[in-house]
Protein backbone atom coordinates (compact mmCIF):
# COMPACT_ATOMS: atom_id res chain seq x y z
CA UNK A 1 0.00 0.00 0.00
CA UNK A 2 1.51 3.62 -0.56
CA UNK A 3 2.25 5.80 1.81
CA UNK A 4 -0.39 8.34 1.60
CA UNK A 5 -3.03 5.18 1.35
CA UNK A 6 -1.75 4.26 4.60
CA UNK A 7 -1.74 7.52 6.24
CA UNK A 8 -5.56 8.19 4.89
CA UNK A 9 -6.39 4.37 6.64
CA UNK A 10 -4.81 5.10 9.53
CA UNK A 11 -6.40 9.03 9.65
CA UNK A 12 -9.85 6.88 9.45
CA UNK A 13 -9.06 4.17 11.66
CA UNK A 14 -8.24 6.72 14.60
CA UNK A 15 -11.01 8.40 13.91
CA UNK A 16 -13.41 5.48 13.57
CA UNK A 17 -12.62 3.26 16.04
CA UNK A 18 -14.36 4.29 19.20
CA UNK A 19 -17.37 4.32 17.19
CA UNK A 20 -17.13 1.04 15.49
CA UNK A 21 -16.61 -0.43 19.10
CA UNK A 22 -19.35 1.16 20.40
CA UNK A 23 -21.80 -0.22 17.77
CA UNK A 24 -20.25 -3.30 17.83
CA UNK A 25 -20.51 -3.34 21.59
CA UNK A 26 -24.81 -2.81 21.09
CA UNK A 27 -24.65 -5.68 18.41
CA UNK A 28 -22.90 -8.37 21.20
CA UNK A 29 -23.20 -7.00 24.33
CA UNK A 30 -19.75 -7.33 25.37
CA UNK A 31 -17.41 -4.93 25.10
CA UNK A 32 -14.28 -7.71 25.03
CA UNK A 33 -15.87 -9.09 21.76
CA UNK A 34 -16.70 -5.56 20.55
CA UNK A 35 -13.27 -4.98 20.86
CA UNK A 36 -11.99 -7.82 18.77
CA UNK A 37 -14.74 -6.75 16.14
CA UNK A 38 -13.61 -3.63 15.67
CA UNK A 39 -9.78 -4.89 15.29
CA UNK A 40 -11.28 -7.63 12.74
CA UNK A 41 -13.70 -5.14 11.13
CA UNK A 42 -10.32 -2.83 10.25
CA UNK A 43 -7.81 -5.36 9.41
CA UNK A 44 -10.02 -6.25 7.21
CA UNK A 45 -10.65 -3.16 5.82
CA UNK A 46 -7.00 -2.59 5.28
CA UNK A 47 -6.82 -5.49 2.88
CA UNK A 48 -9.52 -3.46 0.70
CA UNK A 49 -8.39 -0.05 1.72
CA UNK A 50 -6.57 0.42 -2.20
CA UNK A 51 -10.09 -0.12 -3.85
CA UNK A 52 -10.74 3.89 -4.65
CA UNK A 53 -14.84 3.01 -5.65
CA UNK A 54 -15.96 3.65 -1.75
CA UNK A 55 -13.18 5.83 -0.16
CA UNK A 56 -16.02 8.29 -0.44
CA UNK A 57 -18.26 6.11 1.78
CA UNK A 58 -15.56 4.36 3.97
CA UNK A 59 -17.53 4.22 7.30
CA UNK A 60 -20.27 3.06 5.57
CA UNK A 61 -17.96 0.13 4.47
CA UNK A 62 -16.97 -0.14 8.12
CA UNK A 63 -20.47 -0.56 9.19
CA UNK A 64 -21.27 -2.89 6.74
CA UNK A 65 -17.98 -4.41 7.31
CA UNK A 66 -18.57 -4.75 11.05
CA UNK A 67 -21.85 -6.42 10.76
CA UNK A 68 -20.51 -9.05 8.45
CA UNK A 69 -17.72 -9.56 10.70
CA UNK A 70 -19.98 -9.94 13.99
CA UNK A 71 -22.33 -11.67 11.63
CA UNK A 72 -19.88 -14.31 10.78
CA UNK A 73 -18.70 -14.34 14.55
CA UNK A 74 -21.59 -15.50 15.81
CA UNK A 75 -22.47 -18.27 13.35
CA UNK A 76 -19.56 -19.86 14.81
CA UNK A 77 -20.15 -22.93 17.15
CA UNK A 78 -18.11 -21.74 19.90
CA UNK A 79 -19.55 -18.64 20.17
CA UNK A 80 -23.88 -20.25 20.89
CA UNK A 81 -23.18 -21.25 24.03
CA UNK A 82 -21.75 -18.17 25.63
CA UNK A 83 -23.71 -16.64 27.82
CA UNK A 84 -22.71 -14.04 30.54
CA UNK A 85 -24.95 -12.68 33.78
CA UNK A 86 -24.20 -9.10 34.57
CA UNK A 87 -21.23 -7.04 34.24
CA UNK A 88 -19.20 -5.17 36.49
CA UNK A 89 -17.79 -1.30 34.59
CA UNK A 90 -14.62 -1.27 33.34
CA UNK A 91 -14.26 2.15 34.83
CA UNK A 92 -16.62 4.51 37.29
CA UNK A 93 -19.29 6.61 34.62
CA UNK A 94 -18.12 10.10 36.08
CA UNK A 95 -20.90 12.24 34.09
CA UNK A 96 -24.00 10.29 35.84
CA UNK A 97 -25.98 12.07 37.69
CA UNK A 98 -26.08 10.49 41.27
CA UNK A 99 -29.75 11.13 41.82
CA UNK A 100 -30.38 9.56 38.38
CA UNK A 101 -27.84 6.97 38.30
CA UNK A 102 -30.21 4.17 39.89
CA UNK A 103 -32.77 4.95 37.13
CA UNK A 104 -29.92 5.47 34.77
CA UNK A 105 -28.62 2.24 35.34
CA UNK A 106 -31.86 0.01 34.91
CA UNK A 107 -32.73 1.91 31.97
CA UNK A 108 -29.46 1.20 30.41
CA UNK A 109 -29.76 -2.84 31.75
CA UNK A 110 -32.97 -2.96 30.45
CA UNK A 111 -32.90 -1.81 27.01
CA UNK A 112 -29.52 -3.29 26.85
CA UNK A 113 -30.91 -6.55 28.09
CA UNK A 114 -34.06 -6.62 26.00
CA UNK A 115 -31.82 -5.59 23.08
CA UNK A 116 -29.64 -8.64 23.59
CA UNK A 117 -32.77 -10.79 23.22
CA UNK A 118 -34.13 -9.67 19.71
CA UNK A 119 -33.01 -11.59 17.13
CA UNK A 120 -29.48 -11.28 15.12
CA UNK A 121 -30.46 -9.05 12.15
CA UNK A 122 -33.33 -7.18 13.91
CA UNK A 123 -30.87 -6.32 16.45
CA UNK A 124 -28.52 -4.88 13.78
CA UNK A 125 -31.52 -2.97 12.47
CA UNK A 126 -32.44 -1.34 15.27
CA UNK A 127 -28.87 -0.54 16.38
CA UNK A 128 -28.14 1.16 12.78
CA UNK A 129 -31.44 2.87 12.74
CA UNK A 130 -31.39 4.48 16.26
CA UNK A 131 -28.26 4.38 17.69
CA UNK A 132 -26.00 5.22 14.35
CA UNK A 133 -29.71 7.18 13.35
CA UNK A 134 -28.84 6.17 9.82
CA UNK A 135 -31.54 6.55 6.81
CA UNK A 136 -33.18 3.16 6.13
CA UNK A 137 -31.56 3.70 2.26
CA UNK A 138 -28.14 3.69 4.62
CA UNK A 139 -28.81 0.59 6.35
CA UNK A 140 -30.43 -1.65 3.40
CA UNK A 141 -26.83 -1.02 1.83
CA UNK A 142 -24.88 -1.95 5.42
CA UNK A 143 -27.24 -5.25 5.71
CA UNK A 144 -27.04 -6.13 1.87
CA UNK A 145 -31.51 -5.93 1.76
CA UNK A 146 -34.39 -3.96 0.49
CA UNK A 147 -35.21 -0.96 2.01
CA UNK A 148 -38.31 -2.78 2.32
CA UNK A 149 -36.49 -5.60 4.43
CA UNK A 150 -35.05 -3.15 6.70
CA UNK A 151 -38.69 -1.64 7.23
CA UNK A 152 -40.16 -4.46 8.35
CA UNK A 153 -37.40 -6.07 10.14
CA UNK A 154 -37.15 -2.54 12.16
CA UNK A 155 -40.89 -3.35 12.72
CA UNK A 156 -40.29 -6.76 13.34
CA UNK A 157 -37.34 -5.77 15.92
CA UNK A 158 -39.43 -3.16 17.82
CA UNK A 159 -42.13 -5.93 18.41
CA UNK A 160 -39.68 -8.50 19.83
CA UNK A 161 -37.91 -5.58 22.01
CA UNK A 162 -41.23 -4.27 23.46
CA UNK A 163 -42.01 -8.28 24.21
CA UNK A 164 -38.54 -8.38 26.20
CA UNK A 165 -38.75 -5.13 27.60
CA UNK A 166 -42.23 -6.30 29.36
CA UNK A 167 -41.03 -9.61 30.57
CA UNK A 168 -37.93 -8.04 31.82
CA UNK A 169 -39.84 -5.35 33.85
CA UNK A 170 -42.64 -8.36 34.66
CA UNK A 171 -39.18 -9.74 37.13
CA UNK A 172 -37.76 -12.02 34.39
CA UNK A 173 -34.35 -12.99 34.82
CA UNK A 174 -32.22 -10.43 33.10
CA UNK A 175 -29.66 -12.39 30.85
CA UNK A 176 -27.13 -11.07 28.72
CA UNK B 1 -41.10 2.26 24.29
CA UNK B 2 -40.97 4.92 21.87
CA UNK B 3 -38.33 5.34 19.89
CA UNK B 4 -37.29 8.20 21.67
CA UNK B 5 -36.86 5.68 24.94
CA UNK B 6 -34.83 3.73 22.83
CA UNK B 7 -32.85 5.92 21.29
CA UNK B 8 -31.87 7.05 24.87
CA UNK B 9 -31.87 3.62 25.94
CA UNK B 10 -28.70 2.87 23.28
CA UNK B 11 -27.13 6.04 24.00
CA UNK B 12 -27.15 5.17 27.92
CA UNK B 13 -26.19 1.31 26.93
CA UNK B 14 -22.85 2.51 25.82
CA UNK B 15 -22.65 4.97 28.33
CA UNK B 16 -19.97 2.89 30.85
CA UNK B 17 -17.52 2.50 27.55
CA UNK B 18 -14.26 1.47 28.94
CA UNK B 19 -11.02 3.79 27.54
CA UNK B 20 -9.95 2.51 23.98
CA UNK B 21 -6.70 1.27 23.78
CA UNK B 22 -5.87 1.55 20.54
CA UNK B 23 -2.92 1.80 18.19
CA UNK B 24 -3.20 2.02 14.56
CA UNK B 25 0.54 1.53 13.85
CA UNK B 26 0.10 -2.20 15.91
CA UNK B 27 -3.05 -2.79 13.48
CA UNK B 28 -1.24 -2.02 10.52
CA UNK B 29 1.91 -4.23 11.09
CA UNK B 30 -0.50 -6.77 11.83
CA UNK B 31 -2.50 -6.52 8.86
CA UNK B 32 0.64 -6.11 6.74
CA UNK B 33 1.85 -9.22 8.73
CA UNK B 34 -1.33 -11.25 7.87
CA UNK B 35 -1.26 -10.29 3.90
CA UNK B 36 2.62 -10.95 3.49
CA UNK B 37 0.97 -14.99 5.26
CA UNK B 38 -1.95 -14.90 2.73
CA UNK B 39 0.50 -14.39 -0.31
CA UNK B 40 2.62 -16.98 1.19
CA UNK B 41 0.27 -19.52 1.55
CA UNK B 42 -1.55 -19.21 -1.84
CA UNK B 43 2.11 -19.09 -3.65
CA UNK B 44 2.71 -22.31 -1.86
CA UNK B 45 -0.57 -23.73 -2.70
CA UNK B 46 0.36 -22.91 -6.39
CA UNK B 47 3.12 -24.30 -5.99
CA UNK B 48 1.85 -27.63 -4.23
CA UNK B 49 -1.04 -27.36 -7.39
CA UNK B 50 1.54 -27.04 -10.14
CA UNK B 51 4.02 -29.80 -8.90
CA UNK B 52 1.23 -32.34 -8.14
CA UNK B 53 -0.17 -31.72 -12.00
CA UNK B 54 3.06 -32.37 -12.82
CA UNK B 55 3.93 -35.52 -10.66
CA UNK B 56 0.13 -37.14 -12.01
CA UNK B 57 0.69 -36.19 -15.62
CA UNK B 58 4.58 -37.08 -16.03
CA UNK B 59 3.86 -40.97 -15.87
CA UNK B 60 1.03 -40.48 -18.48
CA UNK B 61 3.59 -38.67 -20.87
CA UNK B 62 6.17 -41.43 -20.22
CA UNK B 63 3.70 -44.15 -20.83
CA UNK B 64 2.43 -42.46 -24.43
CA UNK B 65 6.12 -41.91 -25.68
CA UNK B 66 7.24 -45.56 -24.89
CA UNK B 67 3.82 -46.82 -26.22
CA UNK B 68 5.15 -45.04 -29.14
CA UNK B 69 9.03 -45.93 -29.60
CA UNK B 70 8.25 -49.48 -27.79
CA UNK B 71 9.57 -52.09 -30.73
CA UNK B 72 7.75 -54.72 -31.92
CA UNK B 73 8.57 -58.43 -31.51
CA UNK B 74 7.67 -59.62 -34.44
CA UNK B 75 8.47 -57.04 -37.42
CA UNK B 76 11.93 -55.70 -36.63
CA UNK B 77 13.41 -54.55 -39.81
CA UNK B 78 16.22 -52.51 -38.53
CA UNK B 79 19.14 -52.66 -40.23
CA UNK B 80 22.91 -51.34 -39.59
CA UNK B 81 23.10 -47.38 -40.79
CA UNK B 82 25.74 -48.95 -43.39
CA UNK B 83 23.80 -51.18 -44.93
CA UNK B 84 25.03 -54.56 -44.18
CA UNK B 85 22.58 -56.65 -42.91
CA UNK B 86 21.98 -57.54 -39.03
CA UNK B 87 20.68 -61.07 -37.25
CA UNK B 88 16.65 -60.14 -37.34
CA UNK B 89 15.76 -59.92 -33.46
CA UNK B 90 12.50 -61.73 -34.38
CA UNK B 91 13.47 -65.10 -32.75
CA UNK B 92 14.69 -63.37 -30.26
CA UNK B 93 12.68 -62.81 -27.10
CA UNK B 94 10.47 -59.28 -26.65
CA UNK B 95 12.68 -56.53 -25.66
CA UNK B 96 10.78 -53.36 -25.62
CA UNK B 97 12.97 -50.38 -25.83
CA UNK B 98 12.35 -46.68 -24.73
CA UNK B 99 14.07 -44.63 -27.39
CA UNK B 100 14.20 -40.48 -27.49
CA UNK B 101 15.92 -40.46 -30.72
CA UNK B 102 15.39 -40.96 -33.70
CA UNK B 103 15.97 -44.32 -34.88
CA UNK B 104 18.78 -44.58 -38.17
CA UNK B 105 16.92 -44.41 -41.58
CA UNK B 106 16.61 -48.26 -42.58
CA UNK B 107 18.20 -48.75 -46.40
CA UNK B 108 16.94 -52.16 -46.65
CA UNK B 109 14.66 -54.61 -44.85
CA UNK B 110 16.58 -57.39 -42.26
CA UNK B 111 16.70 -60.56 -43.94
CA UNK B 112 13.35 -62.65 -42.35
CA UNK B 113 11.23 -59.56 -41.60
CA UNK B 114 9.41 -60.60 -44.95
CA UNK B 115 8.96 -64.46 -43.72
CA UNK B 116 7.59 -63.71 -40.27
CA UNK B 117 5.19 -60.98 -41.58
CA UNK B 118 2.97 -63.11 -43.25
CA UNK B 119 2.82 -65.84 -40.43
CA UNK B 120 1.94 -62.68 -38.12
CA UNK B 121 -0.44 -61.54 -40.40
CA UNK B 122 -2.02 -64.64 -40.49
CA UNK B 123 -1.83 -64.72 -36.97
CA UNK B 124 -3.27 -61.53 -36.32
CA UNK B 125 -6.12 -61.98 -39.09
CA UNK B 126 -7.45 -64.98 -37.64
CA UNK B 127 -7.96 -62.84 -34.23
CA UNK B 128 -9.78 -59.69 -36.16
CA UNK B 129 -11.96 -61.72 -38.82
CA UNK B 130 -12.73 -65.20 -36.46
CA UNK B 131 -14.78 -66.08 -39.33
CA UNK B 132 -12.79 -66.44 -41.76
CA UNK B 133 -9.73 -68.82 -42.81
CA UNK B 134 -6.51 -67.74 -44.04
CA UNK B 135 -5.61 -69.80 -47.60
CA UNK B 136 -2.54 -67.43 -48.39
CA UNK B 137 -0.14 -65.32 -47.42
CA UNK B 138 2.62 -63.73 -48.53
CA UNK B 139 4.72 -60.82 -48.12
CA UNK B 140 8.16 -58.84 -50.02
CA UNK B 141 10.19 -55.83 -50.23
CA UNK B 142 8.48 -52.89 -51.50
CA UNK B 143 10.34 -50.17 -53.40
CA UNK B 144 7.64 -47.89 -54.40
CA UNK B 145 7.19 -46.83 -50.99
CA UNK B 146 11.16 -46.44 -49.75
CA UNK B 147 13.80 -48.77 -48.51
CA UNK B 148 12.57 -50.77 -45.17
CA UNK B 149 9.14 -51.23 -46.15
CA UNK B 150 7.25 -54.37 -46.62
CA UNK B 151 4.09 -55.32 -48.99
CA UNK B 152 1.97 -58.54 -47.89
CA UNK B 153 -1.01 -60.06 -49.28
CA UNK B 154 -3.24 -62.26 -47.31
CA UNK B 155 -5.64 -64.66 -49.47
CA UNK B 156 -8.70 -65.48 -46.83
CA UNK B 157 -12.33 -67.45 -47.59
CA UNK B 158 -15.15 -66.81 -45.76
CA UNK B 159 -19.10 -67.71 -45.37
CA UNK B 160 -19.32 -65.18 -48.66
CA UNK B 161 -16.65 -66.17 -50.34
CA UNK B 162 -13.09 -65.61 -51.35
CA UNK B 163 -11.29 -62.23 -50.95
CA UNK B 164 -7.64 -60.78 -50.01
CA UNK B 165 -6.31 -58.06 -47.94
CA UNK B 166 -3.35 -56.48 -48.66
CA UNK B 167 -0.67 -54.68 -46.04
CA UNK B 168 1.71 -52.42 -46.75
CA UNK B 169 4.25 -50.87 -44.16
CA UNK B 170 6.07 -47.33 -45.05
CA UNK B 171 8.83 -46.80 -42.97
CA UNK B 172 10.01 -43.46 -41.71
CA UNK B 173 10.95 -41.03 -43.11
CA UNK B 174 9.62 -42.29 -46.96
CA UNK B 175 5.64 -42.10 -44.93
CA UNK B 176 3.68 -39.81 -46.20
CA UNK B 177 1.83 -37.57 -43.64
CA UNK B 178 -1.99 -37.10 -43.68
CA UNK B 179 -2.50 -34.08 -46.60
CA UNK B 180 -0.08 -35.58 -48.41
CA UNK B 181 -1.77 -38.78 -48.65
CA UNK B 182 -4.81 -37.17 -48.99
CA UNK B 183 -3.94 -34.76 -51.76
CA UNK B 184 -3.62 -37.63 -54.09
CA UNK B 185 -6.69 -39.77 -53.13
CA UNK B 186 -10.18 -38.67 -52.34
CA UNK B 187 -10.00 -40.19 -48.28
CA UNK B 188 -12.51 -39.66 -45.61
CA UNK B 189 -11.95 -37.17 -42.30
CA UNK B 190 -9.41 -38.05 -39.88
CA UNK B 191 -9.82 -39.91 -36.81
CA UNK B 192 -7.95 -39.48 -33.99
CA UNK B 193 -6.78 -42.20 -31.94
CA UNK B 194 -6.11 -42.00 -27.92
CA UNK B 195 -2.24 -42.05 -28.48
CA UNK B 196 -2.55 -38.77 -30.85
CA UNK B 197 -2.01 -40.91 -34.16
CA UNK B 198 -4.70 -40.76 -36.84
CA UNK B 199 -6.54 -43.25 -39.13
CA UNK B 200 -7.98 -42.35 -42.07
CA UNK B 201 -10.23 -44.26 -45.13
CA UNK B 202 -10.91 -44.02 -48.67
CA UNK B 203 -13.27 -45.89 -51.14
CA UNK B 204 -12.71 -46.91 -54.61
CA UNK B 205 -12.50 -49.76 -57.81
CA UNK B 206 -9.71 -51.81 -58.39
CA UNK B 207 -8.86 -54.64 -60.78
CA UNK B 208 -7.63 -56.26 -58.07
CA UNK B 209 -8.06 -59.40 -57.10
CA UNK B 210 -11.35 -59.11 -59.85
CA UNK B 211 -12.04 -56.31 -62.26
CA UNK B 212 -14.15 -53.80 -61.10
CA UNK B 213 -13.73 -55.07 -57.80
CA UNK B 214 -14.51 -52.77 -54.57
CA UNK B 215 -11.89 -51.62 -52.43
CA UNK B 216 -11.55 -50.02 -48.87
CA UNK B 217 -8.23 -49.22 -47.80
CA UNK B 218 -7.01 -47.95 -43.96
CA UNK B 219 -3.97 -45.71 -43.23
CA UNK B 220 -2.80 -45.36 -40.10
CA UNK B 221 -0.22 -42.65 -39.67
CA UNK B 222 2.24 -43.49 -36.66
CA UNK B 223 3.68 -40.89 -34.35
CA UNK B 224 7.11 -42.08 -35.44
CA UNK B 225 6.47 -41.43 -38.99
CA UNK B 226 5.60 -44.86 -40.21
CA UNK B 227 2.43 -45.59 -41.57
CA UNK B 228 0.32 -49.00 -41.99
CA UNK B 229 -1.82 -49.09 -45.21
CA UNK B 230 -4.47 -51.92 -45.01
CA UNK B 231 -6.32 -53.03 -48.14
CA UNK B 232 -9.63 -55.07 -48.23
CA UNK B 233 -11.04 -55.81 -51.37
CA UNK B 234 -14.31 -56.95 -52.65
CA UNK B 235 -15.32 -60.95 -53.02
CA UNK B 236 -14.13 -63.10 -56.49
CA UNK B 237 -16.77 -64.81 -58.41
CA UNK B 238 -17.55 -68.16 -57.53
CA UNK B 239 -16.01 -70.92 -59.71
CA UNK B 240 -19.70 -71.86 -60.99
CA UNK B 241 -19.87 -68.28 -62.13
CA UNK B 242 -22.02 -66.57 -59.43
CA UNK B 243 -21.94 -63.14 -59.36
CA UNK B 244 -19.83 -61.91 -56.07
CA UNK B 245 -21.62 -60.12 -53.84
CA UNK B 246 -20.65 -56.41 -53.97
CA UNK B 247 -19.06 -55.55 -50.85
CA UNK B 248 -15.70 -55.45 -49.53
CA UNK B 249 -14.92 -58.63 -47.49
CA UNK B 250 -13.60 -56.68 -44.15
CA UNK B 251 -15.64 -53.97 -42.35
CA UNK B 252 -14.28 -50.39 -41.17
CA UNK B 253 -13.50 -51.41 -37.72
CA UNK B 254 -11.32 -55.14 -38.98
CA UNK B 255 -9.52 -53.17 -41.34
CA UNK B 256 -9.13 -50.43 -38.69
CA UNK B 257 -7.99 -52.76 -35.83
CA UNK B 258 -5.41 -53.95 -38.27
CA UNK B 259 -4.34 -50.99 -39.28
CA UNK B 260 -3.74 -50.13 -35.69
CA UNK B 261 -2.14 -53.13 -34.73
CA UNK B 262 0.74 -51.86 -32.43
CA UNK B 263 3.12 -54.98 -33.53
CA UNK B 264 2.66 -54.02 -36.84
CA UNK B 265 5.95 -51.74 -37.06
CA UNK B 266 9.14 -50.47 -38.62
CA UNK B 267 11.33 -48.96 -36.78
Amino acid sequence: MRKADEQGFREFAVSHAASLRRTAYLFCGDWHTAEDLMQASLLKLYQAWHRIEWRDTASGYARKVLLRTWLDEKRRPWRRSELRDGEVPDVADTSADPERSGERLWARDLVHAALLRVPPRQRAVLVLRYFEDLPVSEVAVAMGCTEGTVKSQTARGLVALRAAVEELERGAVVAS
Amino acid sequence: MSEADLREGLRAAVGDEPPLDFDADELIRRAQHARRRRRALVAVAVMTLALTGTVLSLPYVVDQRSRIDAAGTVLTTTVSPTGSPIPSSASAPPRPTITTERPPVPTTVAPGAATQLPVYLSKRFAEVVPDAKVVSADASETTDAGPGSLSAWLGFVDGVGSSKVAVRLVAPPYGTTWDQYCAKIKCAEAVRQEDGTFVTSSWGTTAVPEPNGLMCTVAHFRADGSVVEVTGYGYAPTADGETAPGQVALTYDQLVALATDPELTTP
